[in-house]
């Protein structure tokens, strides 16, 4: 089970690529505040994170798909990271994200997630995507509105608890939050 | 079952090729009584040589081959995750915890190159094992580590395959050392171990270790070399 040629997107601002192992500095390093983690199961020790880490590289073998690292076009600088996320234990594929502290702000977040989604909709050719929030999890929620997903319901996971599933317009909805509206 | 290899992906004249180069073992040339056990053209017999710049490297002993969950000739899912897959032995996780588990694996081989290998079982073509170096951080250093399933207890099969990877560890992969990290009262993995000629050292102790009490043992070539001359004839398998 080897990685899938992992496809690169590209969005006006932000290079979304595969993982790679300098990105675990990044990662280890949100993980670790758990101010910014505690919406996807942190906070995690360098060590736990790196298992997580380690298992998103293995997800798109296992999957097929799995978290981009998203990075400035410009500087290669990594900003976060997003894609589709289903690991056992997931009912849907999710439309997950996590911002880097230099990935915050200036709409990054919600350009990378759109491109993701656009792709899992249009290339994959996946017939829904939710996101799973954390209850309180305000910016996570924000971004996900700004998506055009709404909130559908409560959802037990095995691994985090009680989440909120903001559910994604389906492609052939009307794209209030499309790609047009970001580009 | 039938085997967790993919068929379509391997033309037979690869596949013929394949059990051609992986005929004759290191471990079996021991057994027939090889008296330079060191000797590394006799060694080197156990790997493809002709595929040396096989980015996942297969081995093969006498009635195994090891292969890497991330070669793309694998199937993982049908080896470790199926409704029907054999269980690991002495291992409680659930479903959702081993699929985890297998998707680490596998990303451990993507990022260091090297892991742990799927245990093949020749004559059937199931897999009964996992077996190889496992180097997560927060390792001291790394650790030759082996975990049976269900189906693979009670042949040698374990022994068998850290032999193998310790042949290819020590000689293809120019490896100096590796550390077994064995719970005080697993005396079957003791006696694996040592039969394998690692040497105890210190009681271990660090972050996320998988059991409490852990001896280090470890691993060495001339350790190895010695240990296997000390060995009677038909204990390796």
């Amino acid at each position: 089970m080897q990685l899938p040629a992992i496809p690169q997107l590209e969005t006006e601002r932000l290079v979304l690529r595969g993982p790679e192992a300098a990105d675990f500095g990044p990662v280890a390093a949100f993980f670790a505040d758990e101010a910014r983690s505690w919406g996807f199961g942190g906070p995690l020790d360098r060590n736990e994170a790196w298992r997580w880490f380690t298992m998103s590289v293995g997800h798109w073998a296992m999957r097929g798909f799995g978290f981009w690292t998203i990075t400035c076009k410009q500087t290669g600088e990594p900003l976060g990271i997003t894609g589709v996320w289903q690991p056992e234990g997931w009912p849907e594929p999710e439309l997950g994200w996590v911002a880097f502290p230099a990935g915050e702000g200036r709409g990054i977040m919600s350009e990378a997630a759109l491109a993701a989604r656009t792709h899992a909709y249009e290339v994959m050719g996946l017939p829904a995507l939710c996101s799973n929030i954390f209850p309180g999890n305000t910016r996570s929620v924000a971004l996900a509105e700004r998506l055009g997903a709404v909130f559908e319901a409560e959802f037990d996971n095995p691994k985090h608890g009680r989440e909120l599933v903001y559910r994604h317009p389906a492609p052939e909805a009307p794209r209030d939050g499309g790609m047009e509206a970001y580009a | 079952m039938t085997s967790h290899l993919s068929r379509t992906a391997q033309p037979d004249a690869a596949r013929n090729r394949l059990t051609e180069n992986y005929a004759v073992s290191p471990i079996l040339l021991h057994r027939m009584g090889e008296k330079d056990a060191g000797r590394p053209a006799a060694r080197t017999m156990g790997y493809d040589m002709k595929d040396a710049q096989r980015r996942y490297p297969r081995l093969v002993s006498k009635r195994l081959m090891l292969i890497s969950p991330a070669d793309p000739e694998f199937d993982a899912q049908a080896a470790f995750l199926a409704p029907d897959s054999p269980r690991f032995i002495n291992v409680a996780d659930d479903a959702d915890s081993l699929w985890w588990s297998i998707a680490t694996i596998i990303g451990h081989w993507h990022l260091h190159g090297y892991g742990l290998f799927a245990v093949v079982e020749r004559s059937t073509g199931d897999t009964v094992g996992l077996v190889g170096p496992w180097f997560p951080k927060g390792w001291p250093e790394p650790e030759l580590s082996w975990h049976l399933m269900e189906t693979g207890e009670g042949k040698g099969y374990a022994s068998e395959a850290v032999q193998c990877v310790l042949d290819w560890l020590f000689n293809a992969a120019g490896w100096d050392t590796i550390v077994s990290y064995v719970p005080e009262e697993n005396t079957a993995s003791i006696a694996l171990a040592r039969r394998a000629g690692a040497k105890p050292e210190r009681l271990v102790s660090f972050p996320l270790q998988p059991a409490p009490g852990l001896r280090c043992w470890r691993h060495s070539p001339a350790a190895r070399r010695s240990g296997l001359q000390q060995t009677a004839p038909g204990l390796l398998h």
